[in-house]
């Protein structure tokens, strides 16, 4: 007799310990974090079976069949489609709810408390579920307005969830803390609060979220924002910011005098004029735009490493593309799979992409060093008509295209191509793809022109 | 190899194809890794698995694995 597995009792176990999890702590997002994290339980389940299969095995008790019976397969292609299914949706931003927990209604109810600041220099919120809109004003005081919104099944439930999750303004030494305190719900019901506050412009302000998007203008002092889910707008800030959003649709930054740092996982960014040093460390799938950059930027995701010491024009990146246009080298780029296309830039560059094509156009002279690879793309440098150069370029599969005539030679071995030459005293380029043509052109083509100092 | 043997590579396939299935769904999840991408791997491990089989199979020469194997 083949004894049976003790998956399923666990599997039931698990179950078990799920649903309490959700009844004594409704504050974790167990149905967000079971979107994210259901492979692991494949993996749990087939190391469970290895196990007791070597077990079987090393007793010598290994039945012929002992491989998973139909009803297990079905159900684990079920949870392959479901998981795969919640988790596009929990990348959308779709939260998960129970189906019972639909039921009931919305209660709104308005918030309102003011407090002077005194002689605060930082303000602290903590909002569980619910939108901030954190504006500076002249005034001394604290003012909050705004609603908060109650899904009960009754007045009388709701009524009890409101009394026991009052707003408050605690002055603690040189901060001051507005709490919504939703954690003390003590129903089951969602309740968010969405705020509007004035604050006295001078203030650092610190904010803390659940799940809820951020605005933030007309602030002088530091920003720093924390968020499980939702999104940061900055408007005019004076000190340095910061942003930690774990799930983030759109962080937007506009008129910062000094630094920003960004970090989470999200999807678009869009920075403008910002004074300072930015850093961007995280994961983003959308679109990204850096516009009027003063400082050096850095960014730092899984697949791409780029540092820039000023953007006076802009940068535009998604998954699959770079595209920049006037930027302050020395520029450093080093990314996985994006067509990288830079226009205009100063100082040297280094660029490094494993699948891609690489498109260049510095408008500065004198040139300075430029070093392009990809492992599997075209690489095209269009250089200024009186550049100088000293050229090594070469592709292991594919042509070599060459504008500039005579001074530079192009030799073909097989399937490989390159060109090397020098046009007067100029910066070393080397583009080197192993799969595609590189070329080398003159940006402006102006027949006839002979290029400066050319020696042959 | 005897008939234990194979018996083991048998049972270990469902396993395993179980491990690699959420490794590469917990990629696509945390990772930039799509399991559109990484998909090709399950054909891998397949392929593995059934070669693991097969000299399972042929290393006792002349006994043909019947079921339960015993001879």
């Amino acid at each position: 007799m083949r004894r049976r597995s003790v998956t399923g009792p666990i599997l039931l176990i698990l179950l078990g310990a799920g649903f309490l999890i959700y009844n004594l702590r409704p504050d974790i997002q167990l149905f967000d974090l079971l979107a994210q994290y259901w492979p692991f339980l494949l993996i749990a389940w087939g190391a469970l079976r290895l196990l007791e299969v070597l077990v079987d095995y090393l007793r010598g008790s290994l039945g012929p069949s002992s491989g998973f019976t139909g009803g297990e397969v079905v159900l684990i292609v079920l949870i392959c489609f479901i998981g795969w299914g919640a988790f596009a949706a929990h990348r959308e931003g779709i939260h998960f709810r129970p189906a019972w927990e639909a039921f009931g209604e919305h209660y709104d109810y308005s918030v309102n408390d003011q407090k002077p600041a005194g002689t605060a220099t930082r303000v602290v919120f903590e909002n569980n579920h619910g939108n901030l809109k954190i504006t500076g004003g002249d005034g001394n005081d604290i003012t909050v307005t705004g609603r908060k919104t109650i899904q009960a099944i009754n007045q009388s439930e709701a009524d009890r969830g409101n009394q026991a999750t009052p707003i408050e303004i605690v002055a603690q030494g040189d901060t001051v803390m507005v709490r919504t305190n939703l954690d003390h719900n003590p129903t089951n019901g969602r309740i968010a609060d969405d705020l509007e506050i004035t604050i006295p412009r001078r203030l650092n302000v610190e904010g803390h979220t659940g799940s809820g998007d951020y605005e933030v203008s007309e602030i002088d002092g530091t920003v720093e924002l924390h968020s499980n889910r939702g999104d940061a707008r900055l408007n005019n800030v004076g000190g340095a910011a910061r942003v930690d959003l774990d799930h983030s649709d759109l962080v937007r930054a506009v008129d910062l005098k000094a630094g920003l740092d960004v970090q989470g996982r999200g999807s678009d960014i869009e920075l403008e004029n910002i004074a300072g040093q930015v850093s961007i460390n995280g994961s983003y799938s959308g679109s990204l735009e850096f516009k009027n950059l003063a400082m050096p930027l850095h960014f730092e995701s899984p697949n791409t490493d780029l540092q820039v010491q000023a953007v006076p024009g802009q940068i535009t990146m998604d998954l699959g593309e770079l595209t920049a246009n006037n930027l302050v080298g020395p520029v450093h780029l080093v990314t996985k799979s994006k067509d990288v296309k830079i226009e205009d830039f100063t100082n040297s560059l280094d660029l490094e992409t494993e699948r891609g094509d690489i498109d260049l156009t510095p408008k500065h002279v004198p040139l300075a060093k430029i070093e392009a690879r990809s492992q599997s793309g075209q690489i095209s440098l269009a250089l200024p008509d009186k550049a100088a150069f000293q050229l090594v370029a070469t592709t292991d599969h594919g042509d070599a295209v060459n504008d500039f005539g005579a001074p530079i030679q192009k030799e073909t071995d097989g399937r490989s191509s390159s060109l090397k030459g020098m046009i007067g005293q100029g910066a070393n380029i080397h583009l080197v793809t192993e799969r595609g043509t590189v070329s080398v052109r003159k940006a402006d083509t102006d027949d006839g022109d002979k290029p400066d100092k050319a020696e042959t | 190899m005897n008939a234990n043997d194979v018996n083991l590579v048998r049972a270990i396939r469902w396993p395993v194809t179980l491990i690699t299935v959420g490794a590469l769904f917990a990629l696509n999840n945390f990772t930039d890794y799509g399991f559109d991408q990484t998909w090709p791997v399950l054909l891998i491990v397949f392929g593995l698995l059934s070669l693991l089989g097969r000299t399972a199979h042929s290393a006792p020469a002349g006994v043909p694995p019947g079921p339960g194997g015993r001879r």
